[in-house]
This record gives structure tokens, sequence and C-alpha cells, in this order.
């Protein structure tokens, strides 16, 4: 509503009659106009907002988030539209919405329950405020807080009879080869590959050879067992890309949660996308134990998801470069795909044990089975979670 | 929900609009009121202010429940509400001049039934059924706002009519202010100087209640966009928009009463400016059209001339024939035959109308519409009841022997006002010593003086009784005499009460 004309026309009659009314009524109306511009401009500096939710949730879990809403200003928030987005997997509809009035230093709370009904890593946000004034004088004003992210691990199903080829005893050889570092022999400098932590990085050979340089670390034979989950697009489907891919993260998390659950070394050898950072490629995570490490292996598959890259013939020889002779290599992949068996067969040779994990419905996975008994890699055909009934 | 649904009102849209729009119509009677008053002498109109505002308050909330329960007004139930207060007004004429009055001229009335419409009830019926409509014109405008799966043009269409309806009511409004300001002297017309009056604040407080029902017509329009969209609204938003809004309005308004007004000398100055480049430019005007005029007309006045015609007269209009003599009436019997068809005429129309105006009201809660009103009344005596006392409490202050001891928590602004002048100070310093006292085990007993209390307190405050008695005598003179203290004094006895509480600190 723009009062301007009206205030102007009431001050010229004014103006040339004298009379007090209309004065008076302009000073009212001209009052009101500053006094709700002046307050829609400092109504939302002192709002503060805060969601209270556990960052990480397990498959399955209900979740409930706190989001608190407080007006910290001098101004009172006469109506204040609340609009929380939300990730559709999560919550249905993707929304929370309400309508709340906030006194100066009142607040309110708002509670929503989650159900992690999908592995992921989603945004819970961004929170949208609209404001207003009593009769519309101002223009209505907006503010957006940013969203916070909830991690939904993987589906991880119990296994006790996984059966992995990698029955070797436990311990550490002194060995010429480069198969598994040891931190406290440092020997040298190498470049940087993407996989790389930041902190392998000699930052004094970097500056010398203008390029990023990473410690290398006398190796040491250590048993171990690594996962290598191919989501790579191009080995995909278009029908099964979406449940084949799942099933393939929920077989990676289980057999990493069960080895770490057995008190053995695990890592993960990722082949696909990041989708927070947007990444695509191999990350390697080296094998290690402990619960800190599984949970670093179910959140990096939390975010994990199928994109196109680089194929999983040529990521393999990379995923064994850091591995001692008899570890495991757990090859999970759709099915069939070109020159793998040539790549899993040097693998055999080089004396990894393997294990070949298939999770595309459609593949044609006796054929492959067949292949793979002739180079002594067993193999399973895993489409959906109940299957793996023969490891539990 | 349903989309065909309508939800209930919620008490704001039952009571608070309905008090908003009544108390419009009520400012616009009543400056209409005064004028008729001033220019018409025989006739006393004040009873129409509170009359038309609570008819209007109660035909709004009746509209409104009635809506809520699905039932659709008639144009024939209008009719028996608006015959309902045409009737409820004549006896409203009479409460000036007398219910005995009222019964000697209801038994002329049956003789004579023209005489039921005097000038005074066909002036006072002409405001409260025009005040009336406008009311429920303003109510229907705002509930097409209410409407939350109505059009946009709908909506747009209800602000516009509510906009053009305040508007038309300022004009009215501001019209009968100026008409009271008025003067019909021997010099002729002039305008009486106002002040700071109820002739001021009519517009005003018109103006306030109008700007609170725009506001409650946004929050209607945003209610409906939220129920449209399913969003849920906090149930105290109603109650605050309101309360805040008045609030709001209030302050403004008090804000624009201390402002200066009516000096309008810049103004007849740019007023005479204006005035007189305006008459230059319309007889610049005007002398060219002349001379145009002129110009063409010439040769004809010329035709006129040499024809030497005589000038045109006006026909004679012909003298009306008079009056048929009146016809003489015919036997005694014809004449009560007609006055009594003419009563049972009338007898069944008042029963017709009183019946559908109550079973309207049946339908809108019977009884129990009228004690919600009531409740609501009483509420509000009892909360402005509350409210005196409270003012009442406070400026008398707490009585002798009942000193408070007010604890942090319950300061108010008032009390951390007060305690910005020294006399407060010294008496809090005093307060704060007797809760140190208390807390060491010596309280102050309700029927003890200050002075008994430090002389038994003084036993305990080894070498302090000198400090303690300062701070006696100090507080007694802060508490019960004018006298004010200087900031050197108080900052003193800060530091007595300092010691003596180190020495209660020490005391066994």
């Amino acid at each position: 509503m723009n009062l301007f004309p009206l205030l102007l026309a009431i001050l010229i009659i004014a103006f040339f009659t004298g009379s007090d009314s209309l004065f008076y009524l302009a000073y009212a109306l001209g009052g009101l106009a500053l006094l709700s511009r002046l307050w829609m401009r400092r109504a939302l500096a002192g709002l503060q907002s805060e969601r209270c939710f556990p960052r990480r949730a397990f498959f399955g879990e209900r979740v409930t988030v706190t989001l608190r809403v407080a007006n910290r200003g001098r101004w009172p928030l006469l109506w204040l539209q609340v609009h929380e987005s939300l990730p559709l997997d999560l919550h249905v509809p993707n929304f929370v919405r309400r309508v709340v009035s906030l006194a100066p230093g009142e607040s309110t709370t708002i509670r929503y329950t989650l159900s992690c009904r999908k592995r992921g890593y989603y945004p819970l946000g961004p929170l949208h405020l609209r404001t207003g004034d009593f009769f519309g004088l101002a223009p209505e004003r907006e503010a957006t807080v940013a969203a916070d992210t909830l991690i939904v691990y993987p589906k991880v199903v119990p296994l006790r009879h996984l059966g992995l080829p990698s029955q070797l005893p436990h311990g550490s050889l002194a060995s010429r080869r480069r198969i598994f570092e040891d931190p406290s022999r440092f020997f040298g400098v190498r470049d940087y590959r993407p996989e790389d932590g930041l902190r392998r990085i000699h930052w004094k050979s970097s500056a010398r050879a203008d390029r990023l340089q990473v410690k290398r670390f006398q190796p040491a034979i250590a048993l171990h067992t690594l996962v290598v989950l191919n989501l790579n697009a191009d080995a995909y489907t278009p029908r099964t890309r979406l449940t084949a891919g799942e099933v393939g993260i929920t077989v990676a998390a289980s057999i990493a949660a069960h080895l770490v659950e057995q008190r053995q070394e695990v890592g993960l050898a990722l082949l696909g996308g990041d989708r927070v950072t947007g990444w695509a490629g191999l990350q390697v995570i080296p094998p290690a134990r402990g619960r800190a490490h599984l949970v670093r292996l179910l959140e990096r598959l939390a975010r994990a998801e199928v994109a196109p890259t680089l194929p999983l013939a040529e990521a393999l020889p990379r995923t064994g470069a850091d591995l001692g002779w008899g570890s495991t290599l757990v090859v999970i992949t759709p099915g069939e795909e070109p020159r793998l068996l040539e790549a899993l067969l040097q693998m055999r040779r080089q004396g990894f044990h393997l294990l070949l994990v298939a999770t595309d419905p459609r593949a044609p996975f006796r054929r492959l089975q067949g292949q793979l008994e002739r180079i002594q890699v067993p193999a399973c055909w895993v489409t959906h979670e109940q299957e793996m009934e023969v490891w539990r | 929900m349903s989309p065909k649904t309508t939800p209930p009102p919620n008490g704001t849209a039952l009571f608070f609009r309905p008090l908003v729009i009544s108390g419009m119509v009520a400012c616009i009677t009543s400056g209409w009121v005064t004028v008729l008053e001033r220019f018409l002498p025989f006739w006393q109109g004040g009873y129409l202010v509170l009359l038309t505002g609570l008819v209007t308050l109660e035909t709004l909330v009746v509209d409104r429940r009635l809506r809520a329960r699905h039932v659709r007004r008639s144009l024939p139930a209008r009719l028996a509400e608006a015959a309902v207060l045409l009737l409820l007004l004549k006896p409203a004429t009479y409460l000036r001049r007398g219910w005995a009055v009222l019964g000697r001229d209801a038994r002329r009335w049956l003789a004579q039934p023209a005489t039921f419409l005097d000038a005074e009830y066909v002036i006072g019926a002409l405001v409260l059924l025009t005040m009336w409509l406008l009311a429920v014109e303003i109510a229907v405008h705002l509930r097409a706002l209410e409407d939350p799966y109505g059009l946009p043009q709908d909506r747009a269409w209800g602000i516009a009519a509510l906009k053009d309806r305040f508007v038309m009511g300022a004009v009215v409004l501001l019209m009968a202010v100026g008409l009271q300001r008025l003067e019909v002297g021997g010099t002729g017309l002039a305008l009486r100087p106002t002040s700071v009056s109820g002739l001021v604040l009519l517009p005003m407080l018109y103006v306030g209640l109008g700007l609170l029902l725009f506001g409650q017509a946004r929050l209607a329009i945003l209610r409906a966009g939220w129920e449209r969209n399913e969003v849920p609204v906090a149930p105290e938003l109603g109650r605050r928009w309101a309360g805040w809004g008045v609030l709001f309005v209030l302050g403004v308004s008090a804000l624009a009463l201390l402002l200066p007004a009516g000096n309008t000398a810049l103004g007849l100055y740019l007023f005479a400016w204006l005035a007189l480049l305006a008459t230059l430019v319309a007889q610049v005007v005007l002398f060219l059209l002349f001379a145009l005029l002129f110009l063409l007309l010439a040769p004809c006045l010329a035709l006129f001339r040499v024809s030497g015609g005589q000038g045109l007269r006006p026909p004679r209009l012909p003298t009306p024939p008079p009056p048929p003599a009146e016809a003489t009436g015919g036997p005694p019997w014809l004449l009560y035959l007609r006055l009594t068809l003419f009563w049972v005429v009338v007898a069944v129309a008042l029963f017709l109308v009183l019946r559908t105006y109550w079973r309207e009201r049946r339908l809108a809660g019977g009884w129990r519409l009228w004690e919600v009103l009531l409740g609501w009344w009483r509420a509000l005596r009892a909360w402005l009841g509350r409210w005196r006392r409270g003012v009442t409490l406070r400026r008398r202050g707490p009585v002798e022997g009942e000193e408070p001891t007010p604890s942090p928590s319950r300061r108010t602004w008032w009390s951390r006002w007060r305690a910005r002048t020294a006399r407060e100070r010294v008496r809090r310093l005093y307060l704060a010593l007797l809760r140190r006292a208390a807390q060491a085990g010596h309280p102050r007993r309700p029927a003890e003086t200050p002075y008994e209390y430090a002389a038994g307190l003084a036993p305990y405050l080894a070498d302090e009784e000198e400090a303690l008695a300062a701070l006696t005598r100090a507080f007694v003179e802060a508490r019960y005499s004018r006298r004010e203290f200087r900031a050197e004094e108080v900052r003193w006895l800060r530091r007595l009460w300092r010691r003596l509480r180190a020495a209660l600190i020490r005391s066994p």
C-alpha cells in the first residue's frame, strides 16, 4: 500500500486550510510509513537460528531435528514465515513450513523427524525466512540461513560367514617390495597423486621441485583386505544403474563393517563420483582397523555416486600398488567388462587373493563365473541384499 | 482439509474486526450527530452513536457466526434485521424525553399512524440505516479477503472496495468536522479555530481504526494464502496482530499529537502566489477567448442590428389550476375498519420480521451468542479493573510496615528507572542492608520501625554503629521527607553500606 499520494494530498489540503485534524492525520500517516520502513529494515537483524540434530545417522534410523528460531533484536516480528527445505529422500513433503510470531527476546522451536530411508550426504536447509509489517507499507524482508548436512550411512547387513579367501595369519614381515608402508620408516618422496592425503605431502620438497611431493615410507608386509567398488557409470546399464549401484554400496559397507568387527584391516578403493565435491575418479582409503576407520569408510560410501570415470580394468592395478603380497581384493562391480579378466589375472599373478561380487541383475553372470573359475577367482552374484543371506 | 470447507473464524476475526468496524461507524455517526445537533436545535441524537456502534457490532458478529456455520443470509433476513433496528430506534429516541411520553405517544400512533414518523425519528433512522449499511458493506469486503480459495481478482476487488469505503467514510467525517468549524456570523461564513479536542481527535480515531482494519485485511489475505498452502500458523498470531496493531497505531498517533499543527502562514503565502499566477493565466485565456468570439459573432450582431428586431421575451407560463377540494370522509365505522386493517397488517409484518430475526440469532448460537458477548465484556471490564488497581497501587506506593524487598529478578523497568534518582538510591542501599542482615540471621520484623531495627542490629556490627545510624537516618529522610540528596551524599552512604556489609560478614 503506497501512502505517499494520500499523505501529500492531506498535507497540501492541511496547508491551505490550516486544519489541525488534517495536520495530525498527515503526521500519523507519515509516522506510520516511516516507522514501518524502519521496523522492516531492522526486523531480521536480530534473528538467530540453529538446528540441533545428530550429524550422522544409520540407515533406517529416524532423526529428530530441532530448529530453533530466536528473535534477539529489539523489534518484534509480527509474523515470520519459516520455510525449511529438506531432501525428498528423507522427508515428504520436501519442506517444513510454519508461520510464527516472535516478540523481542522470544524464540520458537520447530521439530520435525527425518526418516533415513536412503544413504547419502544430505543438506538440511537452507532456511528461508520472510516477514512483513502490519499494513504492507514497507516491502517484505527475506533472509536465508545456510544449510547443515546430515550423513546417512549406507545400509550395513550383518555378515557372519563371509568366507573371504584371505585367511592367512596376521603380521608384518620385512620386505623389499613396496607393499604396505610403515610411517615410522621414511625413505624418500615421490610425485603427488589425487588419492594421496594432505598429511603425506612433503612441503619442503614440493617447494624445491615446484610440484607437489609426498613422503614415501619403508614398506612392510601386512595382510589386508581392500574393497574395490566400481561405480563407473559406463559399467552400468541405465535401467540398473540406481539399484545395482546401491546394492554394491551396501555390499561394500557390510563387508567393511564385518572385517572391522573381526579386527582385520580393511581399505576402500572407490571408483566413482563424490556427491559433495563433484569429483570423479579413483579414491583409495588405505587399510586400517578400528571403529573410527569404519566411520570414515562409511562416510565416503555415503557420499559415493555412480559417475563416469575410468574403467575398472585400468584402475584395478593402481588399487593394489600399496598392498602387500597375499592381501585380498574384494571387487564389487556390476558385471562383465572389457579387459576385466586380464586385469584380474594380472592381480592374481601378483599374489593377491581375489573375490568378485557382481551386482547387476541383468549381467550374464554364469558366463562370467565360468571365465573367472578358469583363473581361480571366486565370484558371487548379489543383486539384492537378501542374497547376502549366504554370508550370514 | 478439503478445499471446499471454510475454516472456523478465530477470536480476532469474530470480535476484533466487528469491533473496529463498529468503532469507525460510531466515529462517523458522532461527527454527523454533532453537526445535526448544531444546525437542528430541536434534534438530540447523542444516543445514536452508541446505538449505531452496538447494532453494527451485533450484526457483524451474528453475520460471522452464521457464515462459520455455512448459513447464507437472504435478502428477507437482511430486511428483517433492518426493520428490527428501526423498531429499536423508536424507543431509543425517548431516552431523553422519558417513558411516560412514549406511552402517551404510543396511544397517538394507534389513532394517527403517520405521527410515528416524526422528524427526529426519520433523521435518526436515516443516520442509523446509512451507517449500518456501510458497516455491512465493509464486513462483506473484508470477508471476501478471507476466502483461501478465492480468486486473486476477488481479493483485489475486496481491497479496492475497502479502500473506497474507508476514503468515503473519511470524506464524510471530514465534511462533518468542517461543518462543525463553520461559523455563520454577520460578516458571512468563517472557520472557528480548533485546538486538540474531540473535533481533532475524531478523524484521528477514525483513521487509526481504519488502519487497524487494513491491518486486519492484510492478515486476512496472508492467512488465506497460508491456509491455501496448508502452512500451520501459530495460534497467538491473530491476538498479537490485534494487540500490537493497537499499540503501534496508538503510539504513532500519540507522537503525532505532540507535533505542532495549524501554522499555515507559508501555505497562505504560497496560495496567494499561486492564485495570482492563476488569475493572470485565466485573464490571458479569457481575453483570447473573447477576442475569438467577437470575431466569430461580429457578422451575426451586425445582422440583428440591421433587422432592428426586438429582444426575445420569455413565454408566459400558464397558471396552475387550484387544487381540488379534499374529499370528505365516509362514515366513522369505515375509518375504524381501515385503521384496524392497517394495524393487523402491521402486526403480521412485525411478527414475520421478528420471527426471521430470532431464527437467525438462534442459528448463530441463540442465547449462547449473547453469553459469549457478555463474557467478553466482563473479561474486558475485569482486565480494566486489574489495570486500574495496578496503577493505583503503584501511585500510592507500598503500605507502611510492608516494606517490599524487590529481588533483582523481579525488578521491572519502572523500578530500574526510578533508581535513577538519588532518593531511590538511598532507599535501595538501606533495603540492601536489610537483605544482607536477614541473610546474616538478623531479619527485620514487620512491626519494627527503622530506628528500632537499627538499635537491635547495632550490637552485631562492631564499631559500625555510627554508619548504621547514618544510613538509617538517611533512609527515613529519603522515604518520608521531601529532602533531596546530593550525589556526594549518595556516594558517602554507599561507602557506609560497604562498611556495614563487611561488618555483617564478620559478625558472629
